[in-house]
């Protein structure tokens, strides 16, 4: 039972790193590889806010979400100068700056060690895995609501045609930036979903490796749409839980379902590029 | 400084090398090459393998690494550039399938090979002095072979038929089809030079600091960072770039920390695209043109 609650969990976490994804790639056409540098950020500020700054639990959620946000339109802001292929370098590029930020700067991050003992909201397992799966499905209703708002219209406006939108009086800079902040908000309450799980943060939990398992769910389950995500979570959280019942050893585990991944992934691009239950194909 | 300043060359020879093939992949297919680091590790351990089973020398060892890669690069531009390209026109595709085959490669090579560092030599090897800098002969190698490998590519591209092509395919690919260049042969050539590029790269790497399955990813990296910095749009900008990363890390990590390297890679990317986004060498073109 402790075992399933704990599935449900990372399939909620995963599933909201997803959505974050999803939001970027789907509706902003932006194909992010550092999805989980934010969560590592929301992560790491959100532990150090509350163990260290004594913040309440919520209060340091809420500012963990805001400072990756931030720093995402930054970012999303800047790297639209750099058309498709190359958005998508530079954001390869902030993953491995925070990555070297959060191994490096030992004095506030505990370096490779990392941070040990996050508090919990709610102690209880069952509690903790309910608390988490509401919120990936409220954050999921959020991204559908904001799909639909005049912001989503216009940032799919931007996404189809931007020289079209920019025709009609909207800047592609401005819904894009905001889109990719809006994402790294997202991810970053996801990395704070993580944290409060595991209660344990490391870097190598938010690197690039991550990052390309976020894309594969997203690809998988298909972008544009608030249904993908968790299809898309649900399976690659399974497929290392199947691959243990087969009796696949740990150690040989952790390349052969990478590899698994990367062999779904081509195979997505010949038979279903839009993904499983996604509107929007890449282009 | 001046020892630091000639490690950071023969690092940056490295990138510079790297930085070719990923920009002459590019400039053909249109393609962000994420397995370029795929080709990169398979040339490593090709050349891992060549000397420490088979008892080659280093220089064979070296013609082994690029011809490896360069295959694999023919077998990646075939089986999946090459018809996702053609079904759907559209690069983002192909870049996924190709961020796949690196993910594919790196963990195959980890399954057999173990994710550990592997060193080509066992021994140290002797260094050579230049009035007060003391290089080792592999550090020596890495500047004379990627020098040697970027001289004959820029020669074939300024001088032969086959350079005049990949040229005219980067510059309009569909022009280049309509004046009669065999586009696909031609564009599976220069897949295969640069990827074998690639892969004489990671064998030098591995040389004097070592390989293991993930050091494709921090390859690319660079390179692609390398290649923006000194603009795809010329042949001379990559190589230039790569230099520029290498004596940047060295610089940067004598004054401050080796761990905070990707930093400067990156802090220099940043700093390029506010600054001069077509790059440091390549002219800037009007906007109907690109």
């Amino acid at each position: 039972m402790i075992y399933l609650l704990h599935l449900l969990a990372m399939i909620a976490i995963q599933a909201t790193l997803a959505q974050a994804a999803g939001l970027a790639l789907g509706y902003g056409g932006m194909l992010s590889l550092c999805t989980s540098a934010f969560a590592g950020i929301g992560a790491y500020s959100m532990a150090i806010l509350a163990m260290r700054a004594g913040a309440p639990f919520w209060i340091a959620v809420s500012a963990s979400a805001l400072l990756a946000a931030i720093v995402a339109t930054l970012v999303g802001y800047l790297a639209q100068r750099l058309r498709g292929d190359f958005f998508v370098m530079a954001t390869m590029g902030v993953q491995a700056v925070v990555t070297a930020v959060l191994a490096n700067w030992t004095g506030l991050t505990g370096g490779v060690a990392g941070i040990v003992g996050v508090p919990r909201p709610i102690s209880d397992g069952r509690g903790l895995a309910m608390l988490l799966a509401g919120a990936s499905i409220a954050i999921a209703i959020f991204v559908g609501a904001l799909s639909r708002s005049a912001f989503g219209t216009a940032l799919q406006a931007v996404r189809d045609d931007a020289l079209a939108a920019r025709a009609i009086g909207l800047r592609p800079e401005y819904f894009r930036g905001m889109a990719f902040g809006i994402a790294g908000g997202l991810a970053a309450l996801a990395g704070s979903m993580y944290a409060v799980q595991i209660t344990y943060i490391d870097p190598t939990s938010f690197g690039i490796g991550e990052s390309v398992l976020v894309l594969t769910m997203v690809i998988l389950g298909g972008s544009g749409s608030t249904t993908g995500p968790f299809v898309g979570a649900t399976l690659l959280v399974i497929m290392p839980e199947v691959l243990r019942l087969l009796g696949v050893p740990d150690a040989l585990g952790a390349n052969l379902r990478q590899v698994l991944y990367g062999g779904l992934l081509i195979l997505m691009m010949f038979l279903r590029p839009r993904g499983f239950m996604g509107k929007y194909a890449l282009d | 400084m001046l020892q630091v300043l000639a490690n950071g060359l023969c690092t940056g020879a490295v990138f510079a090398l790297t930085a070719l093939g990923f920009a002459l992949v590019y400039s053909t297919t249109r393609v962000f090459h994420i397995a370029h680091g795929a080709s990169f590790v398979i040339g490593a351990f090709a050349g891992y393998l060549a000397v420490t089973r088979l008892d080659l020398p280093v220089s064979v060892a070296l013609v082994v690494a690029g011809l490896t890669a360069g295959l694999f690069g023919l077998v990646v531009e075939i089986a999946l550039l090459r018809p996702l390209q053609a079904r759907r026109g559209s690069s983002e595709i192909a870049m996924v399938a190709s961020l796949g085959a690196y993910v594919v490669v790196a963990n195959c090579i980890a399954l057999f090979a173990g994710n550990e560092t592997r060193f080509l030599r066992q021994s140290a090897d002797a260094t050579l002095s230049f009035s007060g800098v003391s290089l080792a002969t592999s550090q020596v190698l890495q500047v004379g072979v990627a020098g040697l490998a970027i001289a004959l590519v820029a020669w074939t591209l300024k001088v032969t038929q086959i350079g005049r092509n990949w040229r005219a395919i980067a510059d309009n690919t569909r022009l280049a089809s309509l004046v009669g260049i065999d586009v696909g042969r031609a564009r599976a050539l220069a897949v295969g030079v640069g990827s074998a590029l690639a892969g004489i790269a990671g064998c030098l790497q591995a040389l004097t600091s070592g390989t293991d399955p993930n050091v494709g990813f921090q390859a690319l990296l660079i390179a692609s960072v390398a290649a923006i910095v000194g603009g795809l749009r010329s042949y001379l900008g990559p190589p230039l770039g790569g230099i520029l990363i290498g004596l940047l890390q060295a610089v940067g990590s004598w004054y401050t920390s080796a761990r905070w390297e990707s930093t400067f890679t990156f802090s220099l990317l940043l700093i390029t695209l506010m600054v001069r986004p077509w790059g440091l060498i390549a002219r800037r073109r009007r906007l109907e043109e690109q």
